[in-house]
């Protein structure tokens, strides 16, 4: 005999109460290991996705804005070696249009905004996962199921469709001689394919093909890059230079190379080494007759960064040339000159040979002395002008405005000298080469990037073009050039250099000082380790064990009670046992070790069915994630995956928590008197008084916290309520949350003192009004067991409650400034930037707005009010992406918009936080010692913050990597459910600083001045409806071209709340399994009160009772109870949700509706749990229940 | 010393022992004095049967004297020492090598074979071993129930559960029997038998045997007879 026999001995003889037990712990296991398994199955899924997705490709090197030549491909593949292969991939942001050729002028298509285009062939197709898939032949275009999913039944293999793509530009768009008019280009394409079901390979492979990571189906079109190539003008061809009088080879270019194998440092190192200044888009141009040579770009300007390169080789001369409109006698303006070139130089730069010195009078070098505010003229110029020495000239040119406009400034300068047209001033290597400009024989032949007055031009202007072509005419020091046309894009639109062009070492020796001096990464030309970046964000991803945890925290809890209220009534059973062993001289603690030790042992069993459960628990679960709450993860490929770790975490969290509820019960049975024990005495009816006297302490304090409560979201004034209390949440909202859970807590304590009164109520009367008494006061018998099955109803009923309270519906919301929508009807994004602001009335003139419209489509024109923002695209961050995510979209936000307000904050104190966006920059140069790198000021919405970046006010976030910043953005506000949710925001003129290359306007909110001022009243949700719609079909109509695409704001926050909505509903779902838990604990105590009263219910129908009337007696007292937990966690969560309820979007109709029939279900299922009791009760045999007593 | 003086030396003292109940049941403002300057002496060997009305106090003496229950005044001495003065684990330590306790619900374990139920007192001191099996064995014996051993309480009656209950109060070798009813659920015959029982093994085992009873049948063989009265033990005859 030993400890360990009686043990077992116990366990067998007391098995059914032990699997009550372990029946609990079987659930309580099940839950959290099926929460972690469901995290690691979203995890693992996520991964596998990802991998899938991208096939071979483990990095990619660039992407969108800069073209380097195919063939650098092969020469990286070759330059890497070890077996790695790299594949050259066009990758654009285009829209498509069913119908085709049909369509073209009609727009009679269907429409699919936001589509990835790549331009694919089949080194490519070979790196990825395409099964049965075929690539793309040309002409041909094979569509991924996100754009099958949106055309639905419109498309199909065999068909034509048109495909509308942003026409790459050198020149960026919004320079002086960027092309503006002409950005879209549109390509009619078979489609080859459409990935499907019947492509399973290709579903999960190429058909998901992305180089960021989501989980989202994503819009993809591959074309043949053959195709792509020849449509936008980068194939290989040859190209008569009529300047230079000789055909010039342009290579084929891509924007991005995909690479398989290979290390990120391998393929950095590799790419440094083989990146010629050709995929840079420089050339070094050899002025013989000079003897220099010319650093340009096709960009016409060179990047910061590329000057900074060459900032180590000897003599140069940095130049910056614009083109004046119009240069003229202020004395006398009919004496003008049309669209000369004006070159910025450095003085001392221009002093000698080969660039100077600029002889003029009686001076050898003009230039030496040029004050900021004169010009030198050359010796044509004067001429024409009929100016000299002393004489003020005036200056028309176009400045580039940030919406795309080009207002003409104006600007007289004295002019310092007249240099002779010969020498260095007769220089056309002054102006860069640009194709279309420099190279045509006439004013009349360029490609004229914005409108010319060509009326205006003289036959002495043709003259001069025709023998000197784009020399510049004039001269201002380099400083006065940047102040008046620095561009954002750089500062020198050449670079000359004093080498021989003819001396081949000495101009290979400035090649590769320039291409090695090149910070790739400043010119977006690193390499990102793509799968690598996945795999961190997939294991980053939204903790969705803890997420499920979370959710199942009051099933885990319920089921945490029930265990210990189980396992307190199996050793209640058999309280006579534990006084003996006491009484034996075994120590509380060895009968607790004892006690402990079975409910180890049940534990243990428990756990491991329990886990086996859970996996179970878990396919449940991603099915329901897969199927019923698809909103919550967006994407059916979830896959269980079962891991040792999870299930071993599982199993011991949930022992542990199990041991632990069962420890407490065993330890507060040792708390009574052996004697009593021995007795058989369970603390019931005797329950002591200084327990009343708990019950009464915690019910005072917790009806002190709900006055405190109340009188606070009474007195205290709407500011301070409205401001954050902590994680995002308002004050309001929290103390509206402490007054329900007090409220909660209140009702259960009077519950305590109510039943340890021990009289619920007279028992006078007669009937079933003085049986429901009885019934009442039987209840106050077991105190404990009462209350905890009370609190466990209650809780769930409390949290189902709550999360059916939480439901929103924007649909149903008036437009208000103050809210997430900022009084916006309408967000829309363009898969082309708009280069002109459609907001502003010179873009709407230019982008043709108003061409054509009817009387209605011209009056929601004239009040609509349009906000267009700057975009660098980034990834997915809203709460739709499972991903971790780096950086999420910027969008730059204009003045304008920043001084028009609107949205909600969390916790802003100023009037207009927006403000805070126009701070100026800060730099880390204090912190790091170094330079330092500039801070902008960003705002992001709460959600993507919070949840996906992990970010808080205060916080920094590297770009483009931690570990290579350029800048850094600090989060100085954060939104309330916004429709920027995914983005963050900065202000335009930083944006404009931060990303100069990015062109135009990409992201757009639409208002209309009749709607959306703040605390509006609500009016006719159809005719605002009718102006979301007209406005929606103007926009998209008149800028389809651009890929325009328009969303009801109400629409896009609904999907963003879809997310939340579902993670409600999973919430409530697994509430329900609580309040499921809860019944069966009332059931089972009801069952165990009826059980220890056999012989009081005996001798009820010894002296009288009928059978019905122990029935009723059973219900009244589970009614009793249900009916208090039911209530009490219905009111308190009702008042807890308060805030929210009174907010525009709560749907309380269909909440009220709603929670009437799920209370009505648990109040049906509770009474017929009783039943069980109440059979019990009805069988007990009357004699031999009176004779066992 | 001699085994004579030993004998006569007192095992047992208790002096002005009082027991006032204050609890839920009677109320702060209303004590319940229950014991009250109770003294008594027992020596080893020597065997009393306490009498009295229902309420009277008897479980409550005895459950003070076997450490279940603490006196509200007055001290308990067992071999000249107060076993309330140990802390709760000197006090199971206590009951369990000194007391052997025999309850009118014989309290055995229903999972338990006869055999394991004798033996229960050992776990406490650690386990039985096969030595210890052998004695449990031999006191069934003495009861006449070592072809019982391997049966589970269900399958025994009454009076053989009492039996069981006794054997398994004499395991520890204890020099305390203190018996509550033991005779209370038993039928006359089967009472005789356990009563006779009682005796005859604390005579053997040389232990301070007090038994509270209702029965003056079973109070009758005991050589000492008290009733408690008013909170004091009253000796009903001289039986020495």
């Amino acid at each position: 005999m030993s400890r360990w026999s009686l043990l077992k001995a116990t366990l067998f003889y007391h098995w059914r109460a032990n699997l009550a037990v372990g029946l609990g712990v079987v659930a309580a296991t099940a839950v959290i290991t099926g929460a972690l398994v469901v995290g690691d199955s979203v995890q693992t899924s996520l991964l596998d996705m990802h991998l899938d997705r991208l096939g071979q490709v483990d990095m990619a090197v660039g992407g969108r804005d800069r073209f380097v030549r195919e063939d650098l491909a092969a020469e990286l593949q070759e330059a890497i070696g070890s077996g790695a292969k790299v594949a050259p991939l066009m990758m654009m942001r285009g829209s498509l249009e069913t119908g085709g050729s049909e369509s073209v002028g009609a727009r009679t298509g269907m429409r699919v905004g936001g589509v990835m285009v790549y331009g694919v062939d089949s080194r490519f197709w070979d790196l990825t996962q395409h099964g049965t898939l075929p690539a793309p032949a040309p002409g041909e275009v094979v569509l991924s199921e996100g754009v099958a999913a949106e055309l639905g039944s419109r498309v199909s293999v065999g068909q034509q469709v048109r495909l509308w793509m942003e026409l790459p530009n050198a020149i960026p768009r919004d320079t002086l001689l960027g092309e503006r008019d002409d950005d879209t280009i549109d390509m009619v394409l078979d489609v080859k394919g459409v990935v499907g079901p019947d492509h399973p390979v290709a579903r999960r492979g190429v058909g998901r093909f992305d180089l960021n990571p989501s989980q989202q189906l994503p819009k993809l079109a591959f074309v043949a890059l053959e195709t792509l190539q020849e449509t936008l003008v980068l194939n290989k061809r040859r190209v008569r230079n009529r300047e230079q009088r000789r055909f010039d080879n342009y290579p084929a270019r891509v924007n991005t190379l995909a690479v398989a194998g290979g290390t990120p440092q391998a393929v950095s190192e590799a790419l440094a080494r083989t990146l010629s200044l050709e995929d840079l888009g420089l050339s070094l141009r050899k002025l013989e007759k000079h003897g220099y040579v010319a650093l340009e770009s096709n960009r016409m300007v060179l990047d910061d960064a590329i000057v900074a390169a060459a900032g180590s080789l000897p003599g140069q001369s940095r130049v910056l040339v614009h083109l004046a409109n119009r240069l003229s006698n202020a004395e006398d303006p009919s004496r003008y000159s049309m669209y000369s070139i004006v070159g910025g130089l450095v003085p001392d730069q221009v002093a000698a040979a080969p660039f100077g010195p600029f002889a003029g009078g009686e001076s050898d070098d003009v230039m030496g002395d040029l004050p900021d505010d004169s010009i030198v003229i050359n010796r044509w110029l004067a001429d024409d002008l009929g100016l000299e020495r002393g004489g003020r000239l005036t200056m028309t040119y176009h400045l580039v405005g940030s919406h795309g406009e080009l207002p003409e400034e104006q600007r007289t300068f004295r002019v310092h000298a007249v240099t002779e047209l010969t020498g260095p001033a007769d220089d056309r290597g002054l102006t860069p080469h640009v194709p279309g400009i420099t190279d045509v024989r006439t004013f009349r032949d360029w490609r004229q990037p914005f409108k010319m007055d060509l009326d205006a031009l003289t036959q002495r202007d043709d003259d001069y073009w025709d023998e000197f072509r784009a020399t510049p005419k004039a001269f201002v020091t380099y400083k006065t050039a940047t102040e008046m046309w620095q561009s954002r894009y750089g500062t020198a639109t050449s670079l000359r250099m004093a080498v021989d062009p003819g001396d081949a070492v000495a101009l290979k020796e400035v090649r590769e000082v320039i291409e090695q001096g090149i910070d790739l990464s400043s010119l977006g030309l690193s390499v990102q380790p793509v799968k690598q970046h996945g795999v961190r964000a997939a294991s980053g991803t939204t903790p969705f064990s803890g997420l499920f945890i979370g959710f199942s925290f009051f099933l885990i809890g319920a089921a945490t009670i029930l265990i210990g209220l189980l396992f307190r009534l199996g050793i209640e059973r058999r309280v006579k046992s534990t006084g003996l062993m006491l009484a034996l001289g075994l120590s509380p603690r060895a009968v607790l070790v004892l006690l402990a030790g079975e409910g180890l042992a049940v534990t243990v069993l428990g756990g491991v069915v329990g886990s086996a459960a859970g996996i179970g628990y878990a396919h449940l679960m991603v099915y329901g994630l897969t199927h019923w709450w698809v909103g919550a993860v967006g994407t059916s490929f979830l896959e269980v995956d079962v891991r040792a770790s999870s299930l071993a975490a599982g199993f011991a969290f949930s022992s542990a928590v199990a041991l632990a509820a069962i420890v407490v019960s065993a330890r507060g049975l040792l708390k009574l008197p052996t004697r009593e024990l021995l007795a058989g005495v369970v603390r019931g009816v005797m329950d002591q008084a200084s327990n009343v006297g708990r019950s009464r302490r915690v019910l005072g304090i917790s009806i002190g916290i709900a006055a405190a409560g109340l009188l606070c979201g009474v007195v205290v004034p709407d500011s301070l309520l409205s401001r954050e209390a902590f994680s995002g949440l308002s004050i309001r909202i929290v103390v509206f949350f402490v007054l329900g859970i007090s409220l909660l807590v209140s009702s259960l304590s009077v519950l305590s003192v109510v039943l340890g009164r021990g009289r619920v109520g007279s028992l006078g009367g007669r009937g079933l009004g003085a049986l429901t008494r009885l019934g009442f006061r039987n209840a106050a018998r077991h105190r404990s067991r009462s209350v905890l099955s009370v609190a466990m109803i209650a809780s769930a009923a409390f949290l189902i409650t709550a999360v059916a309270a939480g439901r929103r519906d924007p649909v149903a919301e008036w437009p208000d400034a103050a809210t997430g929508g900022g009084g916006f009807l309408l967000v829309a994004e363009s898969s082309q930037p708009l280069v002109f602001d459609p907001g502003s009335a010179n873009g709407q003139v230019k982008l043709e707005l108003a061409d054509g419209l009817d009387e209605r489509k011209r009056a929601l024109l004239e009040t609509m009010d349009l906000h267009s923002f700057r975009m660098k695209a980034g990834e997915e961050s809203s709460c739709l992406n499972l991903y971790q995510t780096r950086l999420p979209t910027i969008l730059g936000m204009s003045r304008r918009t920043i001084d028009r307000g609107g949205f909600r904050f969390v916790g802003a104190g100023e009037e207009n936080p927006w403000k805070l966006l126009e701070e100026v920059p800060r730099s880390t140069a204090a912190e790091d010692g170094a330079g330092g790198l500039p801070v902008f000021p960003v705002m992001g919405d709460m959600n993507t913050l919070q949840y996906s970046l992990h970010k808080a006010v205060g916080d920094r976030i590297a770009y483009p990597d931690e570990e290579n910043p350029t800048l850094w953005l600090e989060i100085v506000g954060m939104l309330d459910a916004s429709v920027f949710q995914g983005v963050l925001v900065m202000s335009e003129q930083h944006f404009r600083a931060a990303f100069p290359d990015v062109v135009g306007f990409r992201y757009f909110l639409v208002g209309d001045s009749r709607f959306g001022a703040a605390g509006q009243v609500a009016g006719d949700l159809a005719e605002l409806d009718d102006v979301r719609r007209g406005q929606a079909e103007l926009l998209e109509s008149k800028l389809g071209e651009y890929g325009f695409d328009a969303e009801p704001v109400v629409e896009r926050l609904g999907r963003f709340l879809a997310v939340q909505n579902t993670y409600l509903s999973t919430f409530q779902v697994l509430g329900g399994l609580g309040l499921l838990l809860g019944t069966i604990g009332l059931a089972t105590v009801m069952q165990r009160n009826v059980l220890e009263r056999r012989s009081e219910l005996a001798l009820l129908r010894a002296v009288g009772y009928r059978r019905s009337g122990l029935r009723w007696l059973v219900l009244s007292e589970n009614a009793f109870l249900l009916m208090w937990g039911l209530v009490s966690g219905t009111v308190s969560a009702l008042l807890a949700m308060l805030p929210h309820l009174m907010t525009a979007g709560a749907d309380v109709g269909e909440l009220a509706g709603g929670l009437a029939q799920l209370l009505s279900v648990v109040v049906v299922v509770g009474m017929l749990a009783a039943l069980l009791a109440v059979a019990e009760a009805v069988r007990t045999p009357v004699v031999a229940s009176l004779r066992s007593e | 010393m001699s085994d004579e003086e030993t004998q006569q030396q007192a095992h047992l003292e208790v002096k002005d022992l009082g027991k006032t109940f204050s609890g839920a049941g009677a109320g702060a403002e209303n004590p319940l004095e229950v014991l009250g300057g109770l003294d008594l002496e027992m020596a080893r060997g020597d065997k009393l049967a306490v009498t009295g009305p229902s309420g009277s106090g008897k479980s409550t003496l005895l459950y003070i004297i076997g450490t279940l229950d603490q006196p509200t005044s007055g001290t308990v001495l067992v071999e000249g020492s107060n076993p309330f003065d140990r802390d709760e684990a000197g006090l199971a330590e206590f009951r369990n090598s000194q007391v052997g306790f025999i309850f009118q619900d014989h309290h055995l374990l229903p999972q338990c074979t006869v055999l394991e139920n004798v033996m229960i007192p050992l776990l406490a001191s650690g386990g039985a071993g096969t030595a210890d099996a052998e004695r449990a064995t031999g006191l069934l014996e003495r009861v006449g129930l070592s072809d019982r051993s391997s049966h589970l309480p269900a399958q025994i009656s009454g009076g053989e559960r009492q039996r069981v209950a006794v054997c398994r109060s004499l395991i520890n070798d204890p020099t305390l029997l203190l018996a509550d009813e033991p005779t209370g659920n038993l039928d006359h015959k089967t009472a005789d038998g356990v009563g006779s029982l009682l005796l005859e093994l604390a005579e053997e085992q040389q232990a301070v045997l007090i038994c509270v009873t209702h029965s003056l049948e079973l109070a009758r063989r005991f050589p000492r007879r008290c009733e408690l009265v008013e909170g004091r033990l009253v000796d009903l005859e001289e039986g020495r």
